[in-house]
Protein backbone atom coordinates (compact mmCIF):
# COMPACT_ATOMS: atom_id res chain seq x y z
CA UNK A 1 0.00 0.00 0.00
CA UNK A 2 1.21 3.76 -0.61
CA UNK A 3 1.85 6.01 2.13
CA UNK A 4 0.23 9.53 2.58
CA UNK A 5 0.56 11.68 -0.67
CA UNK A 6 1.22 14.76 1.72
CA UNK A 7 2.33 14.03 5.79
CA UNK A 8 2.34 17.36 8.06
CA UNK A 9 4.22 17.22 11.32
CA UNK A 10 3.76 19.93 13.54
CA UNK A 11 4.57 21.01 16.98
CA UNK A 12 3.03 22.13 20.23
CA UNK A 13 3.85 25.51 21.06
CA UNK A 14 3.34 27.21 24.67
CA UNK A 15 1.43 30.61 24.13
CA UNK A 16 0.70 33.62 26.09
CA UNK A 17 4.56 32.70 27.48
CA UNK A 18 4.71 34.44 31.17
CA UNK A 19 4.71 38.55 30.61
CA UNK A 20 3.96 38.15 26.67
CA UNK A 21 0.05 37.82 26.84
CA UNK A 22 -0.83 36.99 23.23
CA UNK A 23 2.58 38.05 21.99
CA UNK A 24 5.30 35.40 23.23
CA UNK A 25 5.58 31.73 22.11
CA UNK A 26 7.67 28.91 21.35
CA UNK A 27 7.57 25.86 19.82
CA UNK A 28 7.71 22.20 21.60
CA UNK A 29 9.28 18.98 20.70
CA UNK A 30 6.23 17.36 20.71
CA UNK A 31 4.47 16.64 17.28
CA UNK A 32 0.61 15.84 15.67
CA UNK A 33 1.16 14.30 12.68
CA UNK A 34 -1.73 14.79 9.60
CA UNK A 35 -1.22 12.96 6.66
CA UNK A 36 -3.56 13.27 3.30
CA UNK A 37 -4.04 9.71 2.26
CA UNK A 38 -6.31 10.62 -0.77
CA UNK A 39 -7.40 13.30 -2.88
CA UNK A 40 -11.00 13.44 -3.61
CA UNK A 41 -13.49 15.69 -5.88
CA UNK A 42 -13.59 19.63 -4.81
CA UNK A 43 -15.80 19.69 -1.03
CA UNK A 44 -15.69 15.69 -0.40
CA UNK A 45 -13.85 14.95 3.16
CA UNK A 46 -13.16 12.48 5.30
CA UNK A 47 -10.75 12.10 8.24
CA UNK A 48 -9.80 9.34 10.77
CA UNK A 49 -8.01 9.94 14.39
CA UNK A 50 -5.79 8.21 16.19
CA UNK A 51 -4.78 9.16 20.00
CA UNK A 52 -5.94 11.97 21.65
CA UNK A 53 -9.38 12.96 20.52
CA UNK A 54 -10.23 10.31 18.70
CA UNK A 55 -13.46 9.56 20.28
CA UNK A 56 -14.47 13.28 19.93
CA UNK A 57 -16.97 13.88 17.43
CA UNK A 58 -15.60 17.56 16.79
CA UNK A 59 -12.36 15.99 15.84
CA UNK A 60 -13.57 13.11 13.75
CA UNK A 61 -15.89 14.24 12.06
CA UNK A 62 -15.49 15.85 8.45
CA UNK A 63 -17.86 18.95 8.91
CA UNK A 64 -16.12 20.14 12.51
CA UNK A 65 -12.58 19.19 12.08
CA UNK A 66 -9.91 21.88 12.61
CA UNK A 67 -8.17 21.01 9.79
CA UNK A 68 -10.31 20.15 7.24
CA UNK A 69 -12.55 23.30 8.52
CA UNK A 70 -8.92 25.90 8.32
CA UNK A 71 -8.07 24.21 5.00
CA UNK A 72 -11.68 25.26 3.74
CA UNK A 73 -11.40 28.72 5.06
CA UNK A 74 -7.84 29.21 3.49
CA UNK A 75 -9.52 28.26 -0.09
CA UNK A 76 -12.09 30.89 0.56
CA UNK A 77 -9.72 33.87 1.30
CA UNK A 78 -7.49 32.73 -1.61
CA UNK A 79 -11.05 32.22 -3.30
CA UNK A 80 -9.82 28.36 -5.02
CA UNK A 81 -12.03 25.57 -5.06
CA UNK A 82 -11.09 23.27 -1.80
CA UNK A 83 -10.59 19.92 -3.48
CA UNK A 84 -11.49 17.30 -0.89
CA UNK A 85 -9.32 14.57 0.65
CA UNK A 86 -8.67 11.73 2.55
CA UNK A 87 -7.10 12.70 5.90
CA UNK A 88 -5.69 11.00 8.93
CA UNK A 89 -5.06 12.74 12.41
CA UNK A 90 -2.32 11.28 14.50
CA UNK A 91 -2.62 13.30 17.61
CA UNK A 92 -0.29 13.16 20.61
CA UNK A 93 -0.62 16.83 21.68
CA UNK A 94 -3.33 16.64 24.89
CA UNK A 95 -6.36 18.30 23.52
CA UNK A 96 -7.50 21.71 25.19
CA UNK A 97 -4.64 21.28 27.68
CA UNK A 98 -2.70 24.69 26.37
CA UNK A 99 0.05 23.08 23.77
CA UNK A 100 -1.66 24.75 20.71
CA UNK A 101 -3.44 21.19 19.74
CA UNK A 102 -5.91 22.89 18.03
CA UNK A 103 -3.15 25.80 15.85
CA UNK A 104 -1.40 22.31 14.32
CA UNK A 105 -4.75 21.75 12.70
CA UNK A 106 -4.43 25.42 11.76
CA UNK A 107 -1.30 25.47 10.53
CA UNK A 108 -1.57 22.06 9.40
CA UNK A 109 -4.66 23.45 6.96
CA UNK A 110 -3.34 26.37 5.51
CA UNK A 111 -0.24 24.81 4.49
CA UNK A 112 -2.68 21.80 3.31
CA UNK A 113 -4.36 24.85 0.82
CA UNK A 114 -1.27 26.20 -0.24
CA UNK A 115 -0.31 22.88 -1.76
CA UNK A 116 -3.16 21.45 -3.14
CA UNK A 117 -3.85 24.69 -4.78
CA UNK A 118 -0.38 25.19 -5.62
CA UNK A 119 -0.69 28.63 -4.29
CA UNK A 120 2.88 28.89 -3.28
CA UNK A 121 2.28 31.81 -1.65
CA UNK A 122 5.17 33.34 0.52
CA UNK A 123 5.56 32.85 4.54
CA UNK A 124 4.04 35.98 5.73
CA UNK A 125 0.99 35.48 3.99
CA UNK A 126 0.56 31.69 4.68
CA UNK A 127 1.40 33.31 9.04
CA UNK A 128 -1.45 36.48 8.42
CA UNK A 129 -4.10 33.11 7.10
CA UNK A 130 -3.24 31.21 9.37
CA UNK A 131 -3.27 34.20 11.91
CA UNK A 132 -6.79 35.24 10.71
CA UNK A 133 -8.24 32.06 11.20
CA UNK A 134 -6.88 31.33 14.78
CA UNK A 135 -7.81 35.04 15.97
CA UNK A 136 -4.27 35.30 17.71
CA UNK A 137 -0.63 35.08 16.91
CA UNK A 138 1.19 33.60 19.59
CA UNK A 139 0.74 29.94 18.94
CA UNK A 140 0.37 29.58 15.06
CA UNK A 141 3.56 31.52 14.64
CA UNK A 142 6.22 29.86 16.14
CA UNK A 143 3.82 26.55 15.23
CA UNK A 144 4.75 27.49 11.52
CA UNK A 145 8.16 28.88 12.26
CA UNK A 146 9.46 26.78 15.19
CA UNK A 147 11.66 27.87 18.10
CA UNK A 148 10.87 30.84 19.93
CA UNK A 149 8.60 34.00 18.81
CA UNK A 150 7.85 37.36 19.72
CA UNK A 151 4.63 38.90 17.51
CA UNK A 152 1.92 41.61 17.33
CA UNK A 153 -0.69 41.48 15.56
CA UNK A 154 -3.30 44.53 14.70
CA UNK A 155 -6.08 42.20 13.59
CA UNK A 156 -4.91 42.98 9.56
CA UNK A 157 -1.04 42.87 9.70
CA UNK A 158 1.56 40.75 11.24
CA UNK A 159 4.72 41.45 12.23
CA UNK A 160 6.98 38.98 14.41
CA UNK A 161 10.55 38.44 15.57
CA UNK A 162 12.37 34.58 16.05
CA UNK A 163 14.40 34.49 18.65
CA UNK A 164 17.79 32.07 19.71
CA UNK A 165 17.35 28.67 20.40
CA UNK A 166 17.01 27.72 24.25
CA UNK A 167 20.70 26.35 25.21
CA UNK A 168 20.17 22.07 24.95
CA UNK A 169 20.88 21.88 28.46
CA UNK A 170 17.82 23.73 29.41
CA UNK A 171 14.16 21.35 29.36
CA UNK A 172 10.80 22.73 28.94
CA UNK A 173 9.02 20.03 31.42
CA UNK A 174 5.46 20.22 30.62
CA UNK A 175 3.18 19.14 33.26
CA UNK A 176 -0.50 18.19 32.16
CA UNK A 177 -2.98 17.52 34.19
CA UNK A 178 -6.26 15.36 33.04
CA UNK A 179 -8.64 18.15 33.06
CA UNK A 180 -9.70 20.34 30.18
CA UNK A 181 -9.66 24.11 29.96
CA UNK A 182 -11.91 25.15 27.21
CA UNK A 183 -10.23 28.54 25.39
CA UNK A 184 -13.46 30.58 25.55
CA UNK A 185 -13.63 30.08 29.44
CA UNK A 186 -10.47 31.16 29.80
CA UNK A 187 -10.79 34.23 27.83
CA UNK A 188 -14.00 34.99 29.73
CA UNK A 189 -12.04 34.68 33.28
CA UNK A 190 -9.98 37.72 32.21
CA UNK A 191 -11.07 41.16 33.31
CA UNK A 192 -12.09 43.98 30.73
CA UNK A 193 -9.57 46.37 32.71
CA UNK A 194 -7.07 45.51 34.26
CA UNK A 195 -5.21 48.44 37.16
CA UNK A 196 -2.46 50.88 35.09
CA UNK A 197 0.43 48.95 38.08
CA UNK A 198 -0.48 45.69 36.78
CA UNK A 199 0.08 46.59 32.89
CA UNK A 200 2.97 48.32 34.10
CA UNK A 201 4.33 45.58 35.74
CA UNK A 202 3.87 42.94 32.46
CA UNK A 203 5.73 45.57 30.16
CA UNK A 204 8.79 45.51 32.08
CA UNK A 205 8.57 41.92 32.56
CA UNK A 206 7.39 40.94 28.90
CA UNK A 207 10.46 43.41 27.83
CA UNK A 208 13.20 41.42 30.25
CA UNK A 209 11.98 38.23 28.76
CA UNK A 210 12.23 38.90 25.29
CA UNK A 211 15.51 40.70 25.84
CA UNK A 212 16.64 38.10 27.85
CA UNK A 213 16.06 35.39 25.59
CA UNK A 214 17.64 37.54 23.14
CA UNK A 215 21.28 38.18 24.48
CA UNK A 216 20.87 34.40 26.20
CA UNK A 217 20.52 35.98 30.14
CA UNK A 218 18.75 33.08 31.08
CA UNK A 219 19.06 33.75 35.03
CA UNK A 220 16.48 36.55 34.40
CA UNK A 221 14.14 34.59 32.78
CA UNK A 222 12.46 34.01 36.11
CA UNK A 223 11.18 37.63 36.69
CA UNK A 224 10.37 37.21 32.70
CA UNK A 225 8.25 34.88 33.51
CA UNK A 226 5.63 36.81 35.82
CA UNK A 227 2.40 38.34 35.04
CA UNK A 228 -0.50 39.79 36.27
CA UNK A 229 -2.67 40.03 33.07
CA UNK A 230 -3.85 36.22 33.04
CA UNK A 231 -2.21 33.86 35.00
CA UNK A 232 -3.61 34.93 38.48
CA UNK A 233 -6.90 34.76 36.80
CA UNK A 234 -6.77 31.42 34.70
CA UNK A 235 -5.06 29.95 37.32
CA UNK A 236 -8.32 29.59 39.46
CA UNK A 237 -10.07 27.37 36.46
CA UNK A 238 -7.72 24.27 37.09
CA UNK A 239 -7.51 22.35 41.12
CA UNK A 240 -3.88 23.50 42.20
CA UNK A 241 -3.45 26.20 39.69
CA UNK A 242 -2.94 28.59 42.47
CA UNK A 243 -0.45 26.91 44.46
CA UNK A 244 1.67 24.58 41.69
CA UNK A 245 3.67 27.83 40.54
CA UNK A 246 4.62 28.74 43.60
CA UNK A 247 5.73 25.05 45.12
CA UNK A 248 8.29 25.13 41.63
CA UNK A 249 9.49 28.54 41.45
CA UNK A 250 12.29 27.42 44.05
CA UNK A 251 13.47 24.11 43.12
CA UNK A 252 17.00 23.76 42.33
CA UNK A 253 17.48 24.66 38.49
CA UNK A 254 14.29 26.09 37.85
CA UNK A 255 14.25 29.57 36.60
CA UNK A 256 10.97 30.16 35.01
CA UNK A 257 7.66 28.88 35.56
CA UNK A 258 4.32 29.74 33.72
CA UNK A 259 1.08 28.41 33.05
CA UNK A 260 0.96 27.72 29.00
CA UNK A 261 -1.23 29.10 27.01
CA UNK A 262 -4.66 29.51 28.20
CA UNK A 263 -3.64 26.93 30.58
CA UNK A 264 -4.10 24.03 32.60
CA UNK A 265 -0.52 22.61 31.21
CA UNK A 266 2.33 24.33 33.72
CA UNK A 267 5.79 24.98 31.98
CA UNK A 268 9.00 25.55 34.13
CA UNK A 269 12.46 25.94 31.97
CA UNK A 270 14.97 23.31 33.99
CA UNK A 271 18.26 23.11 34.19
CA UNK A 272 19.86 19.92 34.73
CA UNK A 273 18.07 17.04 35.68
CA UNK A 274 14.11 17.72 35.45
CA UNK A 275 12.95 14.71 37.61
CA UNK A 276 12.37 16.34 40.80
CA UNK A 277 10.95 19.49 39.10
CA UNK A 278 8.29 17.47 37.13
CA UNK A 279 7.69 14.90 40.16
CA UNK A 280 6.80 17.94 42.45
CA UNK A 281 4.63 19.44 39.59
CA UNK A 282 2.44 16.51 39.32
CA UNK A 283 2.17 15.38 43.01
CA UNK A 284 0.79 19.19 43.65
CA UNK A 285 -1.88 17.81 40.78
CA UNK A 286 -2.14 14.55 42.26
CA UNK A 287 -2.75 16.40 45.86
CA UNK A 288 -5.54 18.39 44.65
CA UNK A 289 -7.45 15.33 43.18
CA UNK A 290 -6.12 15.77 39.13
CA UNK A 291 -4.61 12.67 37.91
CA UNK A 292 -1.33 13.87 35.47
CA UNK A 293 1.73 13.31 33.25
CA UNK A 294 4.79 15.08 32.07
CA UNK A 295 6.74 15.96 29.16
CA UNK A 296 10.40 16.97 28.92
CA UNK A 297 10.61 19.17 25.82
CA UNK A 298 13.03 20.99 23.88
CA UNK A 299 11.97 25.00 23.69
CA UNK A 300 13.50 25.40 20.22
CA UNK A 301 11.98 22.79 18.15
CA UNK A 302 11.91 23.03 14.43
CA UNK A 303 8.78 24.22 13.34
CA UNK A 304 6.20 22.77 10.58
CA UNK A 305 7.62 20.21 8.16
CA UNK A 306 5.93 18.50 5.14
CA UNK A 307 7.00 15.64 3.09
CA UNK A 308 4.65 15.15 -0.91
CA UNK A 309 5.14 11.86 -2.58
CA UNK A 310 4.82 12.21 -6.37
CA UNK A 311 1.08 10.38 -6.89
CA UNK A 312 1.17 7.00 -8.71
CA UNK A 313 -0.59 6.70 -11.99
CA UNK A 314 -3.53 4.92 -10.52
CA UNK A 315 -4.25 7.76 -8.26
CA UNK A 316 -6.03 10.98 -8.50
CA UNK A 317 -2.89 13.75 -9.65
CA UNK A 318 -3.86 16.66 -11.18
CA UNK A 319 -3.46 19.06 -8.31
CA UNK A 320 -0.29 17.95 -7.43
CA UNK A 321 1.28 17.59 -10.41
CA UNK A 322 2.11 21.70 -9.84
CA UNK A 323 3.81 21.10 -6.65
CA UNK B 1 3.72 -43.61 28.69
CA UNK B 2 6.39 -42.52 30.38
CA UNK B 3 6.79 -39.26 28.26
CA UNK B 4 3.37 -38.50 29.18
CA UNK B 5 3.32 -35.13 31.73
CA UNK B 6 0.07 -34.31 34.06
CA UNK B 7 -1.04 -31.06 34.65
CA UNK B 8 -1.87 -30.34 37.85
CA UNK B 9 -5.50 -29.52 38.25
CA UNK B 10 -6.75 -26.94 40.46
CA UNK B 11 -9.01 -28.39 43.24
CA UNK B 12 -11.59 -26.36 44.82
CA UNK B 13 -9.81 -26.28 47.74
CA UNK B 14 -6.83 -24.84 46.30
CA UNK B 15 -5.77 -21.45 46.94
CA UNK B 16 -6.11 -19.37 43.38
CA UNK B 17 -5.23 -15.91 44.52
CA UNK B 18 -2.33 -16.39 46.98
CA UNK B 19 -1.87 -12.48 47.59
CA UNK B 20 -2.69 -8.94 46.45
CA UNK B 21 -0.18 -6.76 46.22
CA UNK B 22 0.94 -3.17 45.51
CA UNK B 23 3.86 -1.22 44.68
CA UNK B 24 4.56 2.92 43.77
CA UNK B 25 8.16 2.47 43.01
CA UNK B 26 7.86 2.68 39.40
CA UNK B 27 7.12 5.61 36.60
CA UNK B 28 5.09 5.02 33.58
CA UNK B 29 7.16 6.27 30.26
CA UNK B 30 5.52 6.17 26.46
CA UNK B 31 6.87 6.20 23.41
CA UNK B 32 4.29 8.28 20.86
CA UNK B 33 3.91 7.93 17.29
CA UNK B 34 7.01 5.34 16.93
CA UNK B 35 7.21 4.80 13.38
CA UNK B 36 7.13 1.23 11.79
CA UNK B 37 10.40 0.56 11.43
CA UNK B 38 12.12 -2.44 12.21
CA UNK B 39 15.15 -2.61 15.33
CA UNK B 40 12.90 1.14 17.68
CA UNK B 41 12.35 -1.15 20.28
CA UNK B 42 15.91 -2.71 20.13
CA UNK B 43 16.79 0.56 19.69
CA UNK B 44 15.42 2.23 23.22
CA UNK B 45 16.12 -0.94 25.20
CA UNK B 46 19.65 -1.15 24.40
CA UNK B 47 19.83 2.71 25.09
CA UNK B 48 18.06 1.99 28.54
CA UNK B 49 20.91 -0.77 29.24
CA UNK B 50 23.78 0.87 28.42
CA UNK B 51 22.44 3.29 31.12
CA UNK B 52 21.60 0.82 33.48
CA UNK B 53 18.11 1.52 33.42
CA UNK B 54 16.22 -1.64 33.79
CA UNK B 55 12.32 -1.71 31.74
CA UNK B 56 9.27 -3.97 33.19
CA UNK B 57 6.04 -4.07 31.66
CA UNK B 58 6.76 -3.44 27.88
CA UNK B 59 3.77 -3.26 25.76
CA UNK B 60 3.59 -1.95 22.13
CA UNK B 61 -0.33 -0.65 21.20
CA UNK B 62 -1.61 -2.74 17.92
CA UNK B 63 0.09 -0.29 14.48
CA UNK B 64 -2.46 2.20 13.02
CA UNK B 65 -1.43 4.20 9.95
CA UNK B 66 2.48 3.05 10.18
CA UNK B 67 2.96 4.35 13.48
CA UNK B 68 2.50 2.93 17.20
CA UNK B 69 3.10 3.78 21.20
CA UNK B 70 5.57 1.63 23.22
CA UNK B 71 4.85 1.40 26.96
CA UNK B 72 6.65 0.36 29.83
CA UNK B 73 7.58 1.46 33.42
CA UNK B 74 11.02 1.90 35.56
CA UNK B 75 12.14 2.47 38.61
CA UNK B 76 11.34 6.26 39.57
CA UNK B 77 14.88 6.58 40.84
CA UNK B 78 16.65 5.64 37.52
CA UNK B 79 13.75 8.19 36.01
CA UNK B 80 16.11 11.31 35.34
CA UNK B 81 18.56 8.32 33.16
CA UNK B 82 15.85 7.10 31.47
CA UNK B 83 14.28 10.46 30.07
CA UNK B 84 17.59 11.53 28.59
CA UNK B 85 17.44 8.12 27.35
CA UNK B 86 13.85 8.28 25.76
CA UNK B 87 14.07 11.86 24.78
CA UNK B 88 17.46 10.92 22.46
CA UNK B 89 16.49 8.02 20.72
CA UNK B 90 13.05 9.47 20.30
CA UNK B 91 14.52 12.20 18.21
CA UNK B 92 16.69 9.74 16.60
CA UNK B 93 13.89 7.58 15.21
CA UNK B 94 11.32 10.44 14.79
CA UNK B 95 8.75 10.02 16.86
CA UNK B 96 6.11 12.04 17.52
CA UNK B 97 7.01 12.49 21.64
CA UNK B 98 7.40 10.34 25.41
CA UNK B 99 5.15 11.05 28.13
CA UNK B 100 6.20 10.65 31.88
CA UNK B 101 4.00 9.66 34.59
CA UNK B 102 5.58 9.27 38.00
CA UNK B 103 1.69 9.05 39.66
CA UNK B 104 1.10 5.28 39.29
CA UNK B 105 1.10 2.13 41.17
CA UNK B 106 1.37 -1.57 40.23
CA UNK B 107 -1.79 -3.50 41.63
CA UNK B 108 -1.32 -7.45 41.16
CA UNK B 109 -3.02 -10.30 41.96
CA UNK B 110 -0.53 -13.49 42.26
CA UNK B 111 -1.35 -17.22 42.02
CA UNK B 112 0.28 -20.71 41.15
CA UNK B 113 -3.06 -21.52 39.20
CA UNK B 114 -4.16 -17.88 37.45
CA UNK B 115 -3.53 -19.90 34.33
CA UNK B 116 -6.42 -22.66 34.84
CA UNK B 117 -8.73 -19.85 36.40
CA UNK B 118 -9.84 -18.29 33.54
CA UNK B 119 -12.60 -16.63 35.60
CA UNK B 120 -9.63 -14.70 37.62
CA UNK B 121 -9.25 -11.62 35.48
CA UNK B 122 -12.78 -11.13 34.86
CA UNK B 123 -13.03 -10.90 38.56
CA UNK B 124 -9.90 -8.92 39.12
CA UNK B 125 -11.31 -6.15 36.32
CA UNK B 126 -14.79 -6.02 37.19
CA UNK B 127 -13.59 -5.53 41.12
CA UNK B 128 -11.13 -2.49 39.86
CA UNK B 129 -14.22 -1.23 37.27
CA UNK B 130 -16.51 -1.08 40.58
CA UNK B 131 -14.02 0.64 42.82
CA UNK B 132 -14.06 3.13 40.28
CA UNK B 133 -10.22 2.29 39.56
CA UNK B 134 -9.57 3.18 36.02
CA UNK B 135 -6.40 1.08 34.50
CA UNK B 136 -3.64 2.30 32.37
CA UNK B 137 -1.50 -0.93 31.73
CA UNK B 138 -2.51 -4.73 32.08
CA UNK B 139 -0.02 -7.46 32.06
CA UNK B 140 -0.39 -10.51 32.89
CA UNK B 141 2.14 -13.68 32.64
CA UNK B 142 1.35 -17.61 34.72
CA UNK B 143 2.22 -16.33 38.47
CA UNK B 144 0.85 -12.89 38.08
CA UNK B 145 -2.23 -10.29 36.77
CA UNK B 146 -0.62 -6.75 36.93
CA UNK B 147 -2.40 -3.44 36.44
CA UNK B 148 -1.07 0.35 36.60
CA UNK B 149 -3.05 2.57 38.14
CA UNK B 150 -3.29 6.11 38.96
CA UNK B 151 -1.30 6.47 42.65
CA UNK B 152 -3.89 8.05 44.07
CA UNK B 153 -7.16 4.84 43.54
CA UNK B 154 -3.98 2.31 44.43
CA UNK B 155 -5.26 1.80 47.99
CA UNK B 156 -8.63 1.70 46.89
CA UNK B 157 -7.59 -0.78 44.18
CA UNK B 158 -6.45 -3.28 46.88
CA UNK B 159 -8.76 -3.24 49.20
CA UNK B 160 -11.28 -4.02 46.14
CA UNK B 161 -9.66 -7.00 45.45
CA UNK B 162 -9.00 -8.43 48.68
CA UNK B 163 -12.88 -8.22 49.28
CA UNK B 164 -12.97 -10.22 45.59
CA UNK B 165 -10.78 -12.90 45.99
CA UNK B 166 -11.74 -13.00 50.25
CA UNK B 167 -11.14 -16.82 50.99
CA UNK B 168 -8.40 -16.90 48.69
CA UNK B 169 -6.57 -15.26 51.03
CA UNK B 170 -7.87 -15.65 54.18
CA UNK B 171 -6.42 -19.48 54.51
Amino acid sequence: MNGPLISIRVPATSANLGAGFDSLGMALSLYNVFNVMKLQPCGLFSCDVVGEGFSESELTSARSNMVIRSYIRACEIWNVSPRGFVLECHNVIPLCRGLGSSSTAVVAGVVLANLISGRHAPESELLRVMTVIEGHPDNVVPCYLGGMTVCCWDGMDLRHVKLPPLPEDIHVVAAVPDVQVRTPDARNSLPREVPFGDAVFNLGRAALLSAAWATGQWDLLSWGMEDRLHQPYRSRLFPGGEVIMDRVRSLPGCFGVAISGSGPTIVALVRGAPGSVASTLCRTFSEYGVTSRFFVLQGSAGGCRFTVRRPSSEEESDYLIAM
Amino acid sequence: MKDLIVLNSPSAKEKVVEDVRSDHSAARIVLLGVPDVPGVAAKVFSALAEQQVGAAMIVQNNMRGGMTDIGFLVRKERLDAAIVVCRKVAAEVGAQGVSFNTEVARVSVCGRNLGDNPEVPAKMFSALAKAGVNIEMIVSNALDITCVVAEPSASAAVEALQKAFPEDLEV
